[in-house]
């Protein structure tokens, strides 16, 4: 658990053209955990998602790895797996009411670069469906360099108001 | 200074109901809530309730997910919809059979949210069970506190709750 979390970034949406958000600012070798609030977007049936930040710009190469369990209200859970990707996916959005995601991620060796960059994802939320929906488990970035950030973004139309992520580091 | 504030902590020596009133405030939209050491008379699972801010339970509208994972044999599941409770943990009732836990809660008193929580669980009832489960409270009300019950109303004791606000500074 946490000894102390002390904030390094955060950006809260305010209305309906943010396309993305960049916390800027894994530049120790300490782990950092982000926390997702209250966030979806303005599309129905598309994903928030993720890509880590190399010098402040996405790295959009096809090497990102993710694997979770989908615990899922009222289905059989399943697992989500995939791999050579170019980016991560840890949310399915809804825009009506209630369909709002949170997560907590821990983000390791985003700032060396001699290893990958590692992430692990505790997600819940409301899909398109009203559906209570989070996948836990963990991603990697397959890359060996240094990150000094994350971006969340929307697959289709924009993050939506008040879809808030901050970003801590943990000491 | 650490953006996550200690609120509130509260013991528990023996009852069947463990209450954490008014720990949420609108002072917070995301909190952590750790649970530590709860001790059970008899084998039993355990479960979150919702308090509003009268200290009266909340009770309907509620869906959970939970995936139990055991030592010794092949993960389960559970989950529900439109219930009353959140399984989250089992715990046994022989000495030193404990459970700890820990919980994050997203905007409890929110008036225009839901209430959606995270949280993981650690126990020994016979063998090791590890619990990871979602929740959501699916009403716009706001959410004060929590309720920790055991199965058939099992007596709980020596836990200590510690209930957490992390600041978001803009």
């Amino acid at each position: 658990m946490a000894g102390q979390l002390i904030q390094v970034a955060t950006n809260t949406v305010s209305g309906s053209s943010t396309n993305y958000v960049d916390l800027v600012g894994t530049t120790t070798d300490d782990v950092y955990m982000v926390v997702m609030n209250n966030a979806t977007n303005t599309v129905d049936i598309t994903n928030i998602q993720t890509r880590v930040l190399v010098s402040s710009s996405p790295d959009t190469t096809a090497n990102y790895d993710q694997a979770s369990k989908a615990l899922i209200a009222d289905l059989a859970f399943s697992n989500d797996a995939t791999t050579n990707q170019t980016l991560w996916r840890f949310v399915w959005t809804g825009t009506q009411v209630g369909e709002r995601h949170s997560a907590i991620f821990y983000l390791y060796n985003f700032n060396s670069s001699s290893e990958y960059s590692f992430i692990t994802n505790e997600c819940v939320g409301r899909t398109n469906d009203a559906r209570l929906y989070g996948l836990q488990g963990g991603g990697v970035h397959t890359v060996a360099q240094s990150c000094n950030g994350i971006r969340f973004f929307a697959s289709s139309g924009n993050l939506a108001d008040e879809s808030q992520f901050t970003l801590y580091k943990v000491v | 200074m650490s953006n996550l504030r200690l609120i509130n902590e509260t013991e528990l020596s023996s009852a069947t109901i463990f209450d954490i009133t008014d720990v949420f405030t609108t002072d917070f939209d995301i909190y952590q809530v750790t649970l530590n050491n709860m001790n059970t008379s008899a084998d039993a699972g355990v479960y979150i309730q919702f308090l509003n801010t009268s200290g009266s339970l909340v009770a309907t509208n509620i869906d959970y997910a939970t995936l139990e994972m055991y030592s010794n044999t092949t993960f389960g599941s559970t989950n529900a919809t439109n219930t009353s409770i959140v399984k989250f943990a089992t715990c046994g009732g022989a000495t030193a059979e404990s459970m700890s836990a820990e919980f994050w809660i997203f905007n409890p008193m929110n008036s225009s949210s839901y209430t959606f929580g995270l949280s993981q669980s650690n126990a020994f009832e016979n063998v090791m069970e590890s619990h990871k489960t979602i929740f959501v409270q699916k009403q716009t009300q706001q959410i004060a506190g929590l309720r920790f019950v055991a199965q058939s109303s099992a007596t709980m004791s020596s836990a200590i709750a510690r209930t957490y606000g992390l600041r978001v500074d803009s």
